[in-house]
C-alpha cells in the first residue's frame, strides 16, 4: 500500500473514518510474498480463491464452485489452473469418494473426513497397521492386567510401534474396537480420577458352541428352508457334507 | 408363553409327538394346534379320526399333559369339556436325558437302593406322564424285582424327597374351568366394584371363582398324598369325577419347571466359573443347590437367598463339594459380591447377625444370552460383523457414517456389513425424513439393534434347527427303512444274519448318523432353557 503514494493512503484512511466497519468493504495489509502471488490475478481468480478460503480444510468440488460463483465451467477451470500454477491452491481426493477431485488452499491441511485420519495410507485403509495396533494394545493390557487409556498410549509410543503420531482419540478407537470384539472389557470410571480402565475380557466368546456347531446354526438360507421345499433338511448339501465322515 | 406361539415350535412339537406316540396321536395333536381349543365333536371333524380312536388319542395326550382339558359349565346347556394343546409339554421330551442325569446327580451320595428308586420313580413318570402313588410303588417294585411292602418305606422316602425338591408335583386337574384372561382380571381390579345384581358383577364373581380354583390347585401342588389311604381301584362303569370328589385319585407328574430352572442354573454356574474361576463356580453351584425347592420364596431375577451356614449344611458330605468351613464360605461369598460384575446380591438386613446371599440369575442369564448371540454373529458374519453389532447395541442408534467411523472401517465395507447384518435380522434400519415427501436425499437413515427382536429370531431359528435335525434323521432312516424295520422286528436276529455287505454298511452309516444327530439335538436343549420355560 505504501507504493500507491501518500495521497491515496490519506484518501483511503479518510474513507475508513467516514464509513466505519459494518459490512462495508475494507482493506487490510497482506504479506509481501502473498501480494506477489496474487499480483495479476483476475476477477474470476479472486472469486474462486475467496470461495476456497471460505471452504477451509474441507475443500470444495468444482461443481460446487461453479454454483457458488456463478461462473462458466471454462472460467472456473482456467482460474483453478492459474491458482494451482501460483501454488495458491491444491487438489486432493477424499477417501469417501476417490473419483471426486476437491480443491483447497495450498497452505491448509485437509480435514480428517478427507484423509481418513491415522488409519489411511495413500487414501487406502491400512488394515495391517490397525491390526498391529490392536495386537500391541492387547499385549499392553495383558502385561499390566489393568490399563488406562494413557497407559496404552504411552506403551504404543514407547514401543515405537508406528511413526504416525497417534492422538488419544485414535488409541481410544483401537481400544473400543477390541472391546466390541470381546477381546477386552472396559470398566467405566474405576480408575484414579474416575477414568476408564481396560482389562482382558473375562467372558470371551467360547471356542465352540452348540448353537453353531452344525449346519443349521450358521446357514445363510435357513429362512428359506422348509420340508419338501427346494431348500430342505433332506436335500441340504451342507448336512450331506457335515455327515459325510 | 408368547415365544412358543410360532410355526417352528408347532412343527417340532408335532415331530416329537409322532415319534413318541405314533401318527394317530399326532393327528389329534396337530388338529388342536391348528384350530385351537375344541370340544370332542369338533376335534373329531378336524382330526379326521374315528370317535373311538380319537378318545384314545385324547387320553394319551392328557396322560402326558400334551393336551389340557377344561370343564365348561355354560349358563344354558349341558356341561362339556374343551381341549387345548400344549406345545411346551411336547418340547420337554427333549429334556429326558437331562432330567435323569439331574436325579442321578442329586442322589449320587445316597446308598444304591435310594438312588436307583429315585431314578426309577423319575423314569416311570417320564414313560407314563402321570401316575398315582400306588402305581409308582408297583412300577418300582417290578424294576427292583421285590415285593411292594418291602420297598414301601424306601419308595415313600424317595417320593417325599423328590416332592420336597419340587421335582414332582400334583398333576393339573382335568376339571378346572378355562383360565381367565389376565388382562381382564387386571382391568377388573383397576375399576371400582360393579353394582350388585348387574351382569358385570356376575362376571366378576365368576372370574373370582375361577381364580380361587386355580389358587387352590397352586396351594396343594406340592402336597404329599395320603400314604395310608387304600390303593384306588376303579370299578367297571364307575362314572367317577362327576360329583364324588372324595374318591378322586391324585396323580403326580414331573415338574418340568424345576428342571428348566436347574438347566438355567447350570448355565449360570458356567458363566460364573468362566468369569471368576472354578472355585467361584463351585461356590455358586453350592448356593443354588442349597436353595433347591425354594424358588417360590426368591425375589424376581434372583435365586433363593441363603446364609453361608445354609450353604455349608446343604453340601456337607456331598462328594462333589469340598469340606467347607462356614467362615471361609462367608468370606468367599463377600469377595464374589464385591466384584464389579454384580453376579451376587447381598441381602444384609440391619440388626441381623447373619447375611444372606443370592445369585442375580436374571443378570447372569442375560450375560449368557448375550454371549451366545455374539458367538452366532461372530460365526456367521465374522469379527467385523461382531464389532458393528456390539457397537450398535452399545450406542443404540447411529448413522452409517458414524458406524464406519466408530467401528474403524472404510465406509464401503461398513455399508456391506450393515446390510448383511440387516438381512440376517441382527440390526434394523429406521428412516427419519426431514420433509414430508420422504425423499431419500433428505432423509436420515439410522441403524440400531433391537435385542428383543434378535432374541425372538434366535428362538425361532433354534426351534427350526431342532426340527431340521429330526427331519434329517427321518430322511436318513427312510433311506434304509426296509432293512432297519427288519432289524427292529420280531425276527431281528435272523434278519441280521441275512444282510448283504451293502446293507450292513447302510445300517452302520445310519447308526453313525443317528448318533451325531441325536447328540446335536440334545445339545440344543440348554439353549432352549436359556430363552424360555
Amino acid at each position: 500500500m505504501s507504493r500507491a503514494g501518500p495521497d491515496i493512503e490519506e484518501k483511503i484512511l479518510a474513507l475508513c473514518r467516514k464509513h466505519p466497519l459494518d459490512g462495508v468493504e475494507v482493506y487490510q495489509e497482506i504479506a509481501v510474498d502473498e501480494a506477489a502471488k496474487q499480483r495479476g490475478l483476475g476477477k474470476e481468480d479472486h472469486l474462486v480463491l475467496q470461495e476456497l478460503k471460505a471452504a477451509g480444510s474441507k475443500g470444495m468440488w468444482t461443481k460446487t464452485l461453479r454454483r457458488n460463483t456463478n461462473l462458466a465451467p471454462a472460467l472456473v477451470a482456467r482460474a483453478l489452473k492459474n491458482l494451482e500454477t501460483r501454488q495458491l491452491v491444491k487438489s486432493i481426493k477424499g477417501v469417501q469418494n476417490a473419483t471426486k477431485k476437491l480443491y483447497m488452499l495450498a497452505e491448509l491441511e485437509p480435514a480428517k473426513e478427507l484423509t481418513g485420519g491415522a488409519w489411511y495410507t495413500d487414501q487406502n485403509f491400512d488394515l495391517e497397521f490397525f491390526s498391529v495396533l490392536q495386537r500391541a494394545s492387547r499385549m499392553c493390557i495383558g502385561e499390566t492386567r489393568l490399563a488406562t487409556l494413557d497407559d496404552v498410549a504411552s506403551y504404543l509410543r514407547d514401543k515405537q510401534i508406528t511413526n504416525v503420531e497417534l492422538r488419544d482419540e485414535d488409541v481410544l478407537s483401537v481400544l473400543r474396537t477390541l472391546e466390541y470384539e470381546r477381546a477386552i472389557e472396559c470398566r467405566r470410571g474405576l480408575g484414579e480420577d474416575d477414568e476408564d480402565v481396560f482389562r482382558e475380557e473375562r467372558l470371551p466368546l467360547p471356542e465352540r458352541h452348540a448353537a453353531t456347531a452344525f449346519p443349521c446354526g450358521i446357514c445363510p438360507v435357513i429362512g428359506d428352508c422348509v420340508d419338501d421345499g427346494p431348500v430342505s433338511p433332506a436335500t441340504c448339501p451342507y448336512w450331506k457334507q457335515y455327515l459325510d465322515f | 408363553m408368547a415365544e412358543l406361539h410360532r410355526p417352528e415350535a408347532s412343527r417340532l412339537a408335532r415331530m416329537l409327538v409322532k415319534e413318541h406316540f405314533g401318527e394317530a396321536v399326532e393327528a389329534a395333536f396337530a388338529a388342536l394346534l391348528l384350530r385351537g381349543q375344541q370340544r370332542l365333536p369338533e376335534l373329531e371333524k378336524s382330526s379326521g379320526l374315528s370317535t373311538d380312536l380319537l378318545k384314545k388319542t385324547v387320553l394319551v395326550l392328557m396322560q402326558h399333559s400334551l393336551a389340557i382339558a377344561y370343564k365348561v359349565v355354560p349358563e344354558a346347556g349341558p356341561l362339556h369339556y374343551i381341549y387345548r394343546a400344549s406345545v411346551a409339554e411336547a418340547l420337554h421330551f427333549m429334556r429326558k436325558p437331562f432330567i435323569l442325569r439331574c436325579v442321578e446327580e442329586d442322589n449320587a451320595d445316597k446308598d444304591e437302593l435310594n438312588s436307583s428308586v429315585c431314578q426309577q420313580i423319575t423314569q416311570a413318570l417320564l414313560e407314563n406322564g402321570r401316575l398315582r402313588y400306588d402305581q409308582l410303588l408297583l412300577y418300582v417294585a417290578k424294576q427292583q424285582e421285590a415285593e411292594e411292602r418291602e420297598l414301601a418305606e424306601t419308595v415313600q422316602a424317595c417320593f417325599l424327597k423328590l416332592l420336597h425338591l419340587q421335582q414332582l408335583e400334583r398333576a393339573f386337574p382335568c376339571d378346572l374351568p378355562p383360565p381367565v384372561d389376565p388382562k381382564r382380571v387386571a382391568a377388573m381390579r383397576a375399576k371400582k366394584p360393579p353394582k350388585q345384581g348387574t351382569l358385570e358383577e356376575q362376571r366378576m364373581l365368576a372370574d373370582m371363582a375361577v381364580e380361587a380354583a386355580y389358587a387352590a390347585y397352586s396351594s396343594e401342588r406340592f402336597q404329599a398324598p395320603d400314604f395310608a389311604a387304600p390303593p384306588f381301584h376303579p370299578k367297571p362303569g364307575d362314572k367317577r369325577g362327576r360329583g364324588d370328589e372324595a374318591a378322586e385319585p391324585v396323580l403326580f407328574r414331573l415338574n418340568y419347571e424345576e428342571f428348566t430352572r436347574r438347566a438355567r442354573y447350570e448355565q449360570c454356574v458356567e458363566i460364573v466359573e468362566t468369569m471368576h474361576g472354578k472355585e467361584s463356580g463351585q461356590l455358586v453351584s453350592a448356593l443354588l443347590r442349597a436353595g433347591a425347592g425354594q424358588a417360590a420364596e426368591a425375589a424376581e431375577g434372583e435365586s433363593p437367598a441363603l446364609t453361608a451356614h445354609e450353604v455349608v449344611a446343604a453340601t456337607r458330605g456331598k462328594h462333589d463339594y469340598p469340606a467347607w468351613d462356614k467362615h471361609a464360605v462367608l468370606s468367599a461369598l463377600r469377595q464374589l459380591e464385591a466384584e464389579d460384575t454384580g453376579v451376587l446380591v447381598n441381602h444384609e438386613e440391619a440388626g441381623r447377625a447373619y447375611v444372606k446371599f443370592a445369585l442375580a440369575t436374571g443378570r447372569v442369564l442375560e450375560m449368557a444370552q448375550d454371549r451366545m448371540i455374539d458367538k452366532v454373529v461372530h460365526d456367521r458374519h465374522g469379527l467385523i460383523g461382531l464389532r458393528v453389532f456390539r457397537l450398535l447395541r452399545d450406542k443404540k442408534q447411529l448413522e452409517q457414517k458414524q458406524v464406519a467411523e466408530q467401528a474403524v472401517l472404510p465406509p464401503k465395507e461398513a455399508n456391506v456389513v450393515l446390510y448383511t447384518l440387516l438381512k440376517g435380522g441382527f440390526v434394523s434400519i429406521q428412516d427419519i425424513p426431514k420433509l414430508p415427501d420422504h425423499a431419500a436425499s433428505r432423509t436420515f437413515f439410522t441403524w440400531s439393534v433391537n435385542r428383543a427382536a434378535v432374541v425372538s429370531k434366535m428362538i425361532g431359528e433354534y426351534l427350526k434347527a431342532a426340527g431340521n435335525i429330526r427331519a434329517r434323521l427321518d430322511f436318513a432312516f427312510n433311506q434304509h427303512s426296509q432293512v432297519l424295520k427288519l432289524l427292529m422286528g420280531p425276527n431281528a436276529e435272523a434278519a441280521s444274519r441275512q444282510l448283504t455287505a451293502a446293507q450292513r454298511a447302510g445300517v452302520a452309516e445310519f447308526r453313525r448318523t443317528k448318533l451325531v444327530l441325536e447328540g446335536r439335538f440334545l445339545a440344543l436343549d440348554p439353549m432352549f432353557a436359556l430363552y424360555f420355560d
